[in-house]
């Protein structure tokens, strides 16, 4: 009890370094929650949206482009007499808000059911709590356009206070929704996923989606357990239709998403192993400070155990502290980092929508264990150097200095061998993350563990300087090495994740512009919301005939294949980027490509092969001659892939073919995609109207987009992909000024009675505030130094290994000097306003004080 | 340097209550001279000293050295007056560890920018301080590898390096053995009288008593010529 009344006596004196402790901590916890809680929100949101949408189905018919004929339904409940079984349609659609029109529209969910099969599957159409129930159920059966909108948003909207509401569409042209009821669903926390989702009949839906004549699936209801059931349900489904569970879809929806998600907790997961420095560093300082104290201790007869045990439990009680604010703070920054993610998967994944943070308590106390646990493992060596040094050796205040220099070959030593450990790893013929980031980790710490020789040699080229102070400063960090080392690791860690995860994104954001000016060959592209009709494009053409010289076709539609997993496959007319697509490998030049096209042959994307390589379904060191078979609506079909191009349009990747080859297998007619080109000579901005108001006279939901526009928006959205990532960039780098400023404060208060020496022997209050910032500067700057090559070293890592493993992404590097010499200023920028607030203490010490200062020990 | 102290006071309080230290010290201490403060631990001998280096400050009076009132300069000037006019030798020595021998002797030159002193520079006139107090040997030596004699001797070196007219030393045998006191005593005043500085010592020993021009007891805070 003694022990712990004189260490709460010396936290209560060292106030502003035990804040900084705390704060250290709670702000790497809460790097690591935030991510934490925000991925896991996305994903429960996903899980219970879609939960809510499959109700008490246990089992799904779905085929693999999710369309089902219509009379596959009707052949399973009349002729094979099964009765447990519902049609659905679903889809997305995009509404403006009633009350708000100039708001941008919203996507809902639109569910198509049908109301007489339903009641065994959802509770939905029960639920409703409006006395005109069972009038609603018969128009939404007998009117077009009609749909029920959940309870609080028909609350919102007046529906129910008067007989209809109706919800414009994104086309003006298109008649508007009208809600006619509402449903409850059973509980809040089902109203919560399902409060974008519009409830309607089959064939409304059918209509709406133009699905006419077709599913999405059939939910179907069967014995659990009873496998004949299921063997004798699936024999009765034709070529390119599956039964299988409904978690088994939302399970591979979830699987697209998994690499962002583990990017992102490989990012705060940094944050709090920069933290982990900072805590070690207060703890080293808070024990050397009392290392007499502790001899003191030793002598009259405290155990190294105790001594132990009693800095390692105040630690831990200060980081459980930490980690405890940190779950707070990680809470509230969770929801900013929410938004990012829930952007992010909407522009690349799958739709979802998430308001809340989901608090997991797991997730909490991971969160709060993860801080104790780092404030116990930072404390372990300081603690254990503490309580067993002899008592003789622990009054001689240089002891520990030597032998932490006495260290420098063996820790050297260590962090070559780390290296190697690490480069081996990234060489290792595994296609895995796991092993891409322990490569990583290693190399990062190889070169983190290299920072005290090279402080070391770098400080004593400073200090044979003919700058009196430099030389000052120089030697103050190498005489105080144990601390100026882990200050300058942390800061070299940080501002060589800033550098290497800047020149990732930069040659990331390079590479695909100008992807995107191969492959934009056209003058404007049209994006319609849900497949058209094929001779919409013909039509177009011959009603433009002087402004379209070729409008060109294309479906493209996310392909569910049992063995090859999800990937888009894309129909086109004519490859209007092939005279400038680039190919990873190709069968053919590049003129012969489109015949093989033609005639049955198909081009893959990087990130699919580079998918179906690792799964080994596709090799891609000889590709030359690989065919892949995939499950068409007209049963197994194998393709020959004639080349392999570069794409960064999707992670999950791409299988390109003739459009008339696709029609022939999916039967499938329908468009998604036109691509124009301009009669020669015509302005863009001068075609736009004519092109307008031809695509409304289709009635069609559109975006029309020009080259350039495409190309900005494609450009945006990857901007917005990787906001989240530099706001925890930014979050880092805080957690490693912090680092900065405790051992520059740590510095400054060790050596108050030799500043007050320096001052009587005539440095004057500016010299001593220089000497501070030149402390201050020389860690900043050879942190920036040193975080260099490692920076560079580590974005050569995230491009070549970890992107290409996670996504299948080729990158070029691009390398702007910028980005080195910001980072640069950087490091030296927080060392210096790190070093700021002491150097101005120096600047107002009076000489008047400096007998007092003298006196300190 | 002409010292002259006028009604100087100074209080400190310990565990709340004041403690008078000095009380209306009024004194002159000639130019050139050795002055010898005497008095028991806690007299108030090195509380004198800061007053009369400017390192801490009077609750009243003022401290005049030679035309200059130490108590109406500020910061930057009083640095600037005691780098120029006043060296001073401490009982723990206070050497920096960074630094070599050679290094801290200059380093009050350093401090200060210049680049000579006495028309030498300033390697040249640290050497020669130091084959002064029989250490030139040990120019490129780090302090921790020296005896406490040796540290003490370094110390004096370096308070003359700036050739100031005023020598401050509190206790500078405090800390040393016999023998290593009497070298370093008659080093110090070796040179101080060789050049004609002035020199103010604190000491609770009277050994050194004979060597002093004159010498003043510091006694429940008032300073008074010393009767044996």
């Amino acid at each position: 009890m003694i022990l712990m009344r004189t260490s709460w006596h010396y936290y209560r004196q060292h106030r502003l370094q035990t804040l900084l402790l705390i704060f250290g901590i709670a702000l790497g916890v809460a790097l690591m929650i935030s991510v934490d809680l925000a991925n896991h929100s996305a994903r429960r949101a996903f899980q219970l949206s879609a939960e809510g949408l499959t109700g008490k189905a246990n089992y799904q018919v779905v085929s693999s482009n999710d369309q089902l004929p219509e009379s596959l339904y009707t052949q399973l409940r009349v002729v094979h007499r099964q009765r447990q079984i519902a049609p659905v349609v679903e889809g997305r659609l995009r509404l403006k808000d009633p009350l708000n029109p100039e708001a941008p529209a919203q996507q809902w969910t639109l569910l198509g059911v049908d109301p007489f099969a339903e009641a065994p599957f959802r509770d939905l159409l029960l639920s409703a709590d409006s006395a005109n129930q069972t009038l609603a159920d018969v128009s939404l059966l007998t009117t077009p356009g009609t749909v029920l909108l959940p309870a609080a948003e028909a609350e919102r909207l007046g529906v129910g206070r008067s007989p209809e509401v109706l919800l414009p569409r994104l086309n003006a042209q298109e008649p508007p929704l009208r809600a006619i009821g509402r449903f409850a669903p059973a509980s809040d926390l089902n109203a919560e996923a399902l409060r974008r989702v519009l409830l309607t009949d089959i064939a409304t839906a059918q209509e709406l989606l133009h699905q006419e004549g077709h599913l999405s699936r059939i939910d179907v209801l069967l014995p659990e357990g009873d496998a004949e059931a299921v063997a004798r349900f699936s024999a009765l489904l034709p070529a390119g239709a599956q039964l299988q569970r409904p978690s088994a879809r939302t399970e591979t929806l979830l699987q697209m998403s998994r690499a962002f998600e583990i990017n992102l907790s490989a990012l705060s997961l940094l944050a709090l192993l920069v933290g982990v420095f900072l805590i070690y560093n207060t703890v080293a300082f808070s024990v050397v400070q009392r290392r007499q104290h502790f001899a003191i201790l030793r002598s009259l007869g405290a155990t190294p155990g105790q001594l132990q045990g009693q800095i390692l439990g105040e630690v831990t009680a200060l980081g459980l502290l930490g980690a405890v604010l940190g779950v707070g703070l990680g809470i509230v920054l969770g929801q900013q980092v929410l938004k990012g993610v829930t952007q992010v998967i909407n522009d690349m994944y799958y739709a979802v929508e998430v308001r809340q943070l989901q608090l997991a308590w797991p997730l909490l106390f991971k969160g709060v264990m993860a801080g104790a646990a780092a404030a116990f493992a930072a404390a372990w060596l300081p603690a254990r150097e503490a309580s067993r040094t002899p008592p003789v050796q622990v009054f001689q205040r240089t002891h520990l200095e030597d032998r932490v220099r006495a260290l420098l070959p063996q820790v050297s030593g260590a962090a070559l061998l780390l290296f190697a450990v690490g480069v081996g790893l990234l060489q290792w013929p595994s296609t895995g993350l796991v092993t891409a980031f322990a490569g990583l980790a290693g190399v990062v710490l190889g070169a983190a563990l290299l920072v005290p020789l090279s402080l070391w040699g770098l400080l004593g080229a400073i200090a044979r300087s003919p700058g009196l102070l430099w030389r000052l400063a120089a030697r103050n960090l190498q005489r105080a090495l144990s601390r100026s080392a882990l200050a300058t690791t942390a800061l070299m860690l940080s501002v060589s994740v800033i550098i290497g995860v800047s020149v990732m994104v930069g040659s990331f954001r390079q590479s695909v512009d100008l992807w995107l000016a191969q492959i934009l060959a056209a003058d404007f592209y049209v994006r319609t919301e849900r497949p058209m009709a094929a001779a919409a494009a013909a039509r177009l053409q011959g009603a433009l005939p002087e402004v379209l010289a070729a409008v060109h076709s294309s479906r493209e539609l996310r392909f569910k294949d049992p063995q090859l997993g999800v990937f888009n496959v894309l129909a086109v007319s004519h490859d209007t980027a092939g005279q400038t697509r680039q190919y990873l490998w190709q069968a053919a030049p590049r003129e012969q490509l489109w015949p093989q096209l033609e005639a049955g042959g198909v081009l893959i994307s990087e990130p699919l092969a580079r998918r179906l390589q690792r799964t080994g379904q596709f090799n891609l060191d000889a590709p030359a001659g690989q065919t892949l078979t995939l499950q068409t609506p007209t049963g197994a079909q194998t393709f020959v892939v004639q080349g392999i191009f570069y794409d960064y349009s999707s992670e999950l990747g791409t299988l390109m073919l003739q459009r008339d080859i696709y029609v022939k297998y999916w039967q499938d007619p329908r468009l998604t995609g036109l691509a124009l080109n301009l009669q020669a000579g015509l302005a863009a901005e001068t075609a736009r109207p004519a092109i307008e108001a031809a695509l409304n006279r289709e009635g069609l939901s559109y975006t029309l987009q020009a080259n350039g526009e495409l190309r900005r928006a494609a450009l945006a959205v990857f901007d917005r992909t990787f906001a989240v990532t530099d706001a925890l960039r930014v979050l880092t780098l805080m957690v490693a000024f912090l680092g900065v400023l405790s051992t520059i404060l740590a510095l400054h208060l060790e050596r108050r009675r030799e500043n007050a020496l320096l001052r009587i022997l005539g440095l004057t209050p500016a010299q001593n505030a220089r000497l501070g910032l030149y402390e201050a500067a020389c860690m900043g700057g050879i942190a920036g130094l040193l975080a260099l090559p490692v920076g560079l070293l580590m974005s050569w890592v995230l491009i070549a290994v970890i992107n290409l493993r996670a996504f299948g992404w080729s990158l070029t590097l691009f390398l702007q000097p910028t980005v080195l010499l910001e980072a640069w200023a950087l490091a030296v920028g927080s060392a210096l306003l790190a070093g700021l607030w002491p150097a101005w203490q120096s600047w107002r010490q009076r000489s008047q004080a400096l007998a007092g200062g003298l006196r300190q020990t | 340097m002409h010292i002259q102290l006028k009604a100087l006071s100074k209080t400190y309080a310990e565990s709340g209550q004041p403690q008078s230290v000095l009380q209306q010290v009024t004194q002159a201490l000639p130019a050139g001279q050795f002055t010898l403060l005497l008095g028991k631990s806690g007299s108030g001998k090195s509380t004198l000293l800061n007053l009369l280096s400017g390192i801490d400050t009077p609750d009243a009076g003022e401290v005049w050295l030679g035309d200059t009132c130490l108590n109406r300069l500020q910061e930057p000037a009083l640095t600037h007056f005691r780098r120029q006019h006043i060296g001073i030798v401490f009982q723990f020595f206070h050497l920096l560890p960074t630094l070599t021998v050679r290094e801290n002797v200059q380093l009050p030159a350093e401090l200060a920018g210049v680049k000579q002193v006495a028309g030498r520079s300033l390697q040249q006139q640290a050497l020669e301080l130091l084959a002064a107090v029989g250490l030139a040997d040990r120019a490129d030596s780090r302090p921790e590898r020296l005896s406490g004699g040796q540290q003490q001797r370094v110390a004096i070196a370096r308070a003359l390096m700036m050739s100031p007219p005023l020598v401050l030393a509190d206790e500078p045998t405090g800390n040393l053995d016999e023998q290593s006191g009497q070298e370093v005593m008659a080093l110090l005043l070796q040179l101080t009288r060789a050049a004609g500085k002035s020199l103010v010592m604190a000491t609770h020993d009277r050994e050194w008593v004979s060597l002093a021009d004159q010498v003043f007891q510091i006694h429940q805070g008032q300073m008074e010529p010393w009767t044996p």
